[in-house]
C-alpha cells in the first residue's frame, strides 16, 4: 500500500498539469481568502479594522472552499484520467486486489488534501496577522478553541469533498460524473433553501453541508460535533460502498 | 502453468469467449490467433483479472492472479501499448510502475537499455512513436522478469528491427523457461516465434497445436507427387487408403508418408520424379481452421487477413 501511495506522490509530481492545479489551489486559496477580507466593508458592510480576530478569520477562511472546489477538480482528474487513458490496465495488472487499489487511491488523496490543507491554513494565517499588524488590530489570537474548531471545519471539509470526489469518479467513471457529484452535494443546500421551509428543515440538517458548519460557522456553531462528525463518515462510507461495489464488477 | 478451465465471457447476451479450455506451458512460445471479436484480448484480460469470467476460473501455477502476493513478478502482461499517460517520460512511467510494484530502480535503466529506449528515456511518451510505445509496453511486462510473458499484439508499429529484437527477446524468454504468450495479427511473425498455436474462433477453441502437429494434421498439408505415370499410381495409392487429387502440378496425397508412396510406387514399378512435403504456412491453416468462424468478412474474402 505504501509503495502504491508512493507512486501517485510520484505522478503527481511528474505531470505538470497536476503540479500546475496543486499550486493553482494554494494561490487561488489565499487569493481569495485575502480578497474575502479585504473586501468586507462591500460585501458585508463591516469596517475592516473593527473586525475582531475570529471575524478576521472567519471571513479570510472563505478561501478555503476554493481550495475544496480546486480538489475537486485536482481529484476527478486524476483519477478519471488513469481510467479514460488506459492506465489503469497496468495499474490493476500490478494491484489487482481492487479494495487495495481503491483504497490506496483514497489515502494518497487524503495525504494530499491535509498537506494543501496545511498549507493554505498557514497562508491565510500569515496573511490575517499581517493585515491586523498593518491596520493595527493587534495580535491575531489562534489559540482558542473556536479557531481550532475552525480549523478543524477547514479540514474536513477540504477532506470531505476530496474523498467524495475520488468515489465519485471511481462510481461514474469520468472526471464530469465525479466533479457533479461533489459539486452537486456542495450546491445542493442553496437550492434546497429555494423551497419551502419544512423541505430544508427536512433535508437541510442530513446533507454534509450541515454538518461542516458546525465547525466551520462560529456564529451558530452546533453543539454536537459528534454527530457532525458521524453523519460526513456515514456519507462517505454508504457513497464509498456503492462506489466499490460496482468498481470491483468493472471489466477494463 | 497457466490453466484455464471452460472460460466464458458474456456481453450482453454474446458469448465473447466460449468454454475455452487451456493449459499454457513454461518453456513454450504460445501464439494467440483469431479473427476479428474471436475473444483474444478478452481471454488475455481474463487472465490477468481486469475483466471477471462469466463462467470457469484462471489460474497461474494454481492460484487466480488477483490473489498472488507479487503479481508482476508472476505475469507481465502487454495489453495495449498506448494505455499510459502521455505526459510521462519513458523514465518517469517506468520509475512509477517500479516504485508501485516495489522494483529495484536499477532495473528501469537495464530495461531502458533491453529496450533501447535510452536515447529517449526523458522524452514524453506523447511524442512516440506506435513503435516505440511497443518497445515501452514490452519494458513494462519484463521489467520484474516474470515468469509469464503475455503480449497483446507486440509487433504492431515495429520497425524491422524492432520485429528483429522482439523475436530474439521472445526466444530468450522461453529459453530461460518463461512462458510467452504472443497475440498477432502477423501471422508471418506468429509461424516465425511460435512453438505452439492456439487458434480461437467466436470465443471457441479451434485449434491447438504444435507447429509440428499444425503441418502434419492440416489439409493443407500435403506430398506431392510426380511420376511416369500419374493416373496409374493414383489408382495404386488409392487402394492403400490414400487420399489422393490429380492436380495440374501432380498428384497431392494425404494420409499417406512419403516412405509408403515410394515403396508403393516401386513394388508398381512406376519411377517416380517428384516426391516432396508441401507444409501450409499458418495463413493457410489459419483459413481452413477459422473457415465459417469469422464473424466480419468482405464479399473478397476475410477482411484485413481475418485477423483484429
Amino acid at each position: 500500500m505504501r509503495q502504491l501511495i508512493k507512486a501517485d506522490f510520484k505522478k503527481t509530481m511528474y505531470i505538470p498539469s497536476y503540479r500546475y492545479i496543486l499550486i493553482a489551489t494554494v494561490i487561488l486559496s489565499l487569493v481569495f481568502g485575502a480578497i474575502f477580507l479585504l473586501t468586507v466593508e462591500v460585501t458585508e458592510g463591516l469596517k475592516l479594522s473593527s473586525l475582531s480576530s475570529m471575524l478576521v478569520i472567519d471571513v479570510s477562511f472563505l478561501g478555503m472552499d476554493v481550495t475544496a472546489i480546486m480538489m475537486i477538480i485536482f481529484v476527478s482528474l486524476f483519477i478519471s484520467k488513469e481510467i479514460s487513458t488506459g492506465a489503469i490496465y497496468t495499474n490493476l495488472a500490478i494491484t489487482p486486489n481492487r479494495l487495495k487499489f481503491y483504497i490506496s487511491k483514497l489515502i494518497f488523496l487524503l495525504i494530499l488534501s491535509v498537506l494543501i490543507t496545511i498549507l493554505v491554513v498557514l497562508g491565510l494565517f500569515g496573511f490575517d496577522s499581517l493585515v491586523m499588524s498593518v491596520k493595527q488590530m493587534g495580535n491575531l489570537e489562534v489559540f482558542n478553541q473556536e479557531v481550532l474548531l475552525k480549523i478543524i471545519g477547514s479540514f474536513l471539509m477540504v477532506i470531505f469533498y476530496t474523498m467524495i470526489s475520488a468515489i465519485g469518479t471511481f462510481l461514474i467513471q469520468s472526471m464530469a460524473g465525479g466533479a457533479v457529484i461533489s459539486l452537486g452535494l456542495m450546491f445542493l443546500p442553496g437550492l434546497i433553501r429555494m423551497f419551502p421551509e419544512f423541505v430544508g428543515n427536512t433535508i437541510l440538517p442530513i446533507l454534509p453541508e450541515s454538518a461542516i458548519n458546525s465547525f466551520m460557522d462560529i456564529t451558530k456553531q452546533s453543539s454536537n460535533l459528534f454527530l457532525a462528525l458521524i453523519l460526513l463518515i456515514s456519507w462517505l462510507v454508504v457513497v464509498f460502498i456503492i462506489s466499490y461495489s460496482r468498481f470491483r464488477k468493472t471489466d477494463y | 502453468m497457466i490453466k484455464l478451465e471452460n472460460l466464458t465471457k458474456v456481453y450482453n447476451d454474446k458469448n465473447v469467449v466460449d468454454n475455452l479450455s487451456l493449459i499454457l506451458q513454461a518453456g513454450v512460445i504460445t501464439g494467440f490467433l483469431g479473427p476479428n471479436g474471436a475473444g483474444k484480448s478478452t481471454t488475455m484480460k481474463m487472465i490477468i483479472s481486469l475483466v471477471h469470467p462469466t463462467n470457469g476460473q484462471v489460474s497461474i501455477d494454481g492460484q487466480a492472479y488477483h490473489t498472488l502476493e507479487e503479481p508482476i513478478k508472476k505475469v507481465g502482461t502487454l495489453i495495449d501499448p498506448s494505455a499510459l499517460d502521455k505526459n510521462l517520460t519513458a523514465y518517469q512511467h517506468l520509475n512509477i510502475i517500479a516504485t508501485a510494484a516495489g522494483i529495484d530502480e536499477s532495473q528501469i535503466d537495464k530495461m531502458l537499455e533491453k529496450t533501447g529506449l535510452n536515447p529517449v528515456k526523458d522524452n514524453k511518451v506523447k511524442t512516440f512513436s506506435l513503435g516505440m510505445k511497443q518497445r515501452l509496453g514490452v519494458a513494462t511486462a519484463l521489467i520484474n522478469n516474470p515468469e509469464v510473458v503475455i503480449l497483446d499484439e507486440p509487433f504492431n508499429g515495429l520497425d524491422v528491427d524492432g520485429i528483429r529484437w522482439l523475436r530474439t527477446t521472445f526466444r530468450q524468454l522461453a529459453d530461460e523457461g518463461k512462458a510467452v504468450i504472443v497475440s498477432s495479427h502477423l501471422m508471418s511473425e506468429i509461424q516465425a516465434i511460435a512453438d505452439r498455436v492456439v487458434i480461437i474462433g467466436q470465443g471457441k477453441l479451434l485449434a491447438d497445436m504444435t507447429i509440428d502437429e499444425m503441418n502434419e494434421r492440416s489439409m493443407s498439408s500435403y506430398i506431392l507427387v510426380n511420376s511416369n505415370n500419374n493416373k496409374q499410381l493414383k489408382v495404386e495409392l488409392e487402394a492403400d487408403n490414400g487420399q489422393v487429387q490429380l492436380n495440374k502440378d501432380g498428384l497431392h496425397v494425404r494420409n499417406l508418408a512419403s516412405k509408403e508412396i515410394g515403396q508403393i510406387a516401386f513394388e508398381s514399378k512406376i519411377i517416380l520424379s517428384t516426391l516432396s512435403e508441401v507444409n501450409p504456412s499458418l495463413e493457410d491453416v489459419f483459413t481452413e481452421v477459422t473457415n465459417g468462424k469469422v464473424e466480419f468478412t468482405s464479399e473478397g474474402g476475410i477482411i484485413d487477413e481475418t485477423i483484429d
